[in-house]
């Protein structure tokens, strides 16, 4: 068939891009690795290689550069992923992973960190928590709304999400305005630069266990854009798959967050990137929106370290990129 | 394959939408539901759908009580043919037919080689493989009605709910669906089906099914139970009944007094 002969011909350039994205990454930054050299510190991990490069190049590589990388990519296919089923289980392509409020909590939960001066670690576990409380408070609330649980479930995440996002500004209000302050707004702002092996091991798993249900369900999801009624009838649980992929989501969105800071616009931007490049279908659109995501994410980085001598928030470029980005994909649908 | 439905009365909140309705339907046939707007026409679908709650009475499907049935055990039994309607996302008409086979799959699993071929299948059956790899979003109302229904014949269910399938649509694919409908029903399937329009009562229901305020009116043939009380009881106007000699047909106009006030002006 024609058809799905073009789709996975593009499904291709996607894998390809994510690869090249990826290691391309492990080269570029203030201390330039060469592929060669790369390749070799990579491999000598496996084989033996006579090290004929220097200690300082193993150690921006393992302990600088590839948990930066590894997250990066890990928490782009994340949001993006997040994102692409929301949309679809919320029948709505205009939606984020923040929208029941999980950035909002976690944001809150690390300006208290920051506040309270609970440490690295603290600020991260505050974080998730807070955000993981937003989402099931969410929830629970949304439970009680008897006209549409979707739209009930939506309401509420604005909601909750505004009076959490009121307590951050209180909490910049009342924080101390040389330490405390700098550090809140620096963190709200999204970034990799500081992310250490630790953070990865912590919020990687967490998020490649959210991703992993969400690609499992993917034509259920497929389904379930059908709405409530047609996805019943035709044999699947919604609400228990609804409840399950917002589970999913919170915990992605929740880890991302509490190691990066708020990073906006890639999980709108980047699901609809993936259907205009491989079309609606989840069996195909999730995967390479997981990808896209983990691509862009790293593209974005290399610019954020690269650009000028002192890092750019990663939060800024995003939006920079993103927003600009989906007009652009908006135009352009329009004109088909 | 039979619906039986016994006593059934649902209200919401204090609105009292169906009552004591009672009837049974077997395979084979092609039951029409008729009643005005409001009637509890939809209501009475979303009962035997298992999408509302809280009835009291007794919906069987083959003789077993549906609320006993989960979603996923009442999906292999009914499936539903909704109004050709739009979709937020785009698919083809092959994957859009393959949605049917859901009911089969496992939670996590994709629909393979096996789903396919029934999807293809059932497609070719409704005379529409051609629309195959095109989108579902840019094929016409009719044709989405079409697809709607091979979906319902990849489910594998003998049981298929319609409501008002033919509405949107323009007089050649209103016959064209119902001619469809009529040869599932030939076929062996048991098709409920909500219709406003009287002409396709006469020309294809096997029985009809009358619901005024949320009670059964009459059940029976067309031929035998829709005379022009019962019309003007259910449409609230006054319509005379006529028959065609040569092909033995009936249907309905409006009296002359209703459209009396056209010439009034």
């Amino acid at each position: 068939m024609a058809y799905a002969n073009h789709i996975r011909a593009r499904y291709i350039v996607v894998i390809v891009l994510f690869f090249i994205c990826f290691f391309g990454s492990f080269l570029l930054g203030k201390y330039p690795i060469d592929p060669v050299t790369l390749a070799k510190v990579l491999l000598s991990r496996v084989l033996d290689i006579p090290q004929d490069w220097p200690n300082q190049t193993e150690t921006v590589l393992f302990h600088v550069r590839m948990p930066r990388v590894a997250m990066g990519a890990i928490i782009g296919g994340g949001l993006a992923c997040a994102g692409a089923a929301y949309q679809g289980i919320f029948q709505n392509a205009m939606v984020s992973p923040d929208l029941l409020g999980a950035s909002n909590g976690a944001a809150f939960g690390a300006a208290l960190g920051l506040f309270l001066s609970v440490g690295y670690r603290g600020v991260s576990v505050s974080a998730f928590v807070f955000g993981l409380l937003a989402v099931s408070i969410v929830f629970l609330i949304s439970q009680k709304v008897k006209f549409n649980i979707t739209l009930g479930l939506i309401l509420t995440g604005i909601m909750v999400g505004s009076v959490f996002s009121a307590g951050v500004s209180y909490l910049k209000l009342v924080a101390d305005p040389t330490n405390a302050l700098p550090a809140i707004t620096y963190w709200l702002m999204g970034s990799l630069a500081s992310i250490r092996i630790e953070d990865a091991l912590f919020a990687g798993p967490v998020i490649l266990a959210g991703i992993l249900p969400i690609m499992l369900w993917r034509w259920q999801i497929n389904v379930l854009t059908m709405g409530d009624d047609e996805a019943r009838t035709l044999g699947v649980n919604a609400k228990a798959v609804r409840a399950g992929i917002i589970v999913c989501a919170t915990l992605i969105t929740a880890a991302a967050v509490s190691v990066s800071g708020l990073i906006g616009w890639v999980g709108l931007v980047i699901p609809h990137f993936a259907r205009m490049v491989v079309g609606d279908d989840y069996r195909v659109m999730l995967p390479a929106a997981v990808l896209l995501g983990s691509s862009f994410m790293l593209i974005v980085d290399n610019f954020a370290r690269m650009l000028t001598t002192s890092e750019v928030p990663l939060g800024i470029l995003t939006a920079f990129v993103g927003a600009p980005f989906f007009l652009y994909l908006i135009l352009k649908e329009e004109g088909e | 394959m039979t619906v039986a439905v016994r006593n059934l009365s649902f209200s919401y909140k204090t609105t009292e939408v169906l009552r004591e309705i009672s009837f049974d339907a077997s395979e084979g046939t092609l039951l029409c539901v008729l009643g005005r707007n409001g009637a509890g026409k939809s209501t009475l679908f979303r009962c035997i759908l298992g999408l509302l709650k809280g009835y009291c009475g007794d919906i069987l499907i083959d003789g077993m009580p549906a609320c006993t049935l989960s979603a996923r055990e009442l999906s292999r039994k009914i499936s539903y043919i909704p109004q050709s309607h739009s979709t937020v996302f785009s698919f083809s008409v092959l994957d859009m037919v393959m949605m049917g086979t859901t009911a089969h799959l496992g939670s996590f699993e994709n629909p393979g080689k096996k789903e396919r071929a029934a999807a293809e299948s059932a497609l070719d059956m409704m005379n529409i493989s051609h629309l195959k790899s095109r989108n579902f979003c840019s094929i016409s109302g009719g044709e989405q009605q079409m697809v709607l229904i091979a979906r319902a014949i990849a489910q594998r269910t003998k049981i298929l709910i319609m409501d008002e399938p033919c509405s949107n649509l323009d007089y050649g694919n209103q016959i064209k669906v119902m001619k469809a409908v009529k040869n599932l029903a030939k076929q062996g399937y048991l098709i409920i089906q909500a219709t406003h329009n009287p002409e396709h009562v006469f020309l294809f229901a096997d029985e009809v099914l009358v619901i005024l305020e949320g009670r059964v009116g009459a059940k029976g043939s067309a031929e035998e139970i829709l005379t022009e009380e019962l019309m003007q009881a259910v449409y609230g106007i006054r319509v005379n009944l006529h028959e065609i000699e040569g092909r033995k047909q009936k249907f309905c106009l409006p009296d002359e007094k209703e459209i009396s006030y056209v010439e009034a002006i």
